[in-house]
């Protein structure tokens, strides 16, 4: 399970990693709304590996937080973008 | 049976892994916003399903079990959501797809009804046209 553990977390670094990229070199606000959203399914994605390799649920409430947290971001920078342009 | 649990939990594990990164790399292969948006939701997720679904099937108890599948249920909910209203954002703001065989029912209807100009999205592609269709990159 560690072995498990250790490739899916260097998979999720460099998705994490290339993520980053892409919302550094995004063109407009869409594109980085876009890469932002990734960016927490990603960080999503490594607290659930983290949960299963440790079996400790001590951060479960995390996932529930963050994903809510997310959604808001994403409706309130599509309503900006909505009216101001990308 | 514990061994089946485990390889199977595994198995979710890397599937999860592997379609976040493919997902990040989509973000990169992809030609317009519209696809960008498609790639980073779909399969975002899913990994999401896949890595949460293995946490359910290591942890114990029921209280950890409980939070984790309301996890999945709001991604399940809000993921098309957020991803929707950016999609609209993005075409009232100006931002057209890429492929000119791309059907665009909502620029039909807005051309029926008498509003704006279509813009081409051209990713990232280098601002050397110079009427730049998106203004300058002030993000």
């Amino acid at each position: 399970m560690n072995a498990v553990g250790w490739v899916s977390g260097v998979m999720l670094g460099v998705a994490g990693l290339l993520t980053t990229f892409h919302v550094i070199r995004a063109r407009n606000l869409v594109d980085r709304a876009v890469g932002v959203d990734m960016l927490v399914a990603v960080i999503l994605n490594g607290l659930a590996v983290s949960i299963a390799i440790t079996r400790d649920a001590l951060v479960a409430v995390l996932l529930l937080i963050i994903g809510l947290l997310a959604f808001l971001g994403s409706v309130t920078i599509a309503r900006y973008i909505e009216q101001r342009g990308p | 049976m514990n061994t089946v649990v485990d390889v199977l939990a595994a198995v979710m594990l890397i599937a999860g892994s592997a379609l976040a990164l493919i997902a990040a790399i989509g973000l990169f292969r992809m030609p317009d916003a519209y696809s960008r948006i498609h790639v980073a939701t779909k399969p975002a997720t899913l990994a999401v399903v896949f890595t949460v679904g293995a946490a359910v099937l290591r942890v114990p108890g029921l209280a950890p079990t409980t939070k984790l599948l309301l996890a999945v249920l709001l991604q399940f909910w809000t993921a098309p959501v957020a991803s929707h209203m950016l999609g609209r954002a993005a075409h009232a703001a100006g931002l057209r797809p890429a492929d000119p065989w791309a059907v665009d029912d909502l620029q039909a209807a807005e051309e029926a009804a008498g509003e704006i100009e279509p813009v081409v999205d051209e990713g990232h592609a280098a601002p050397t046209t110079p009427a730049d269709p998106l203004g300058p990159d002030d993000g």
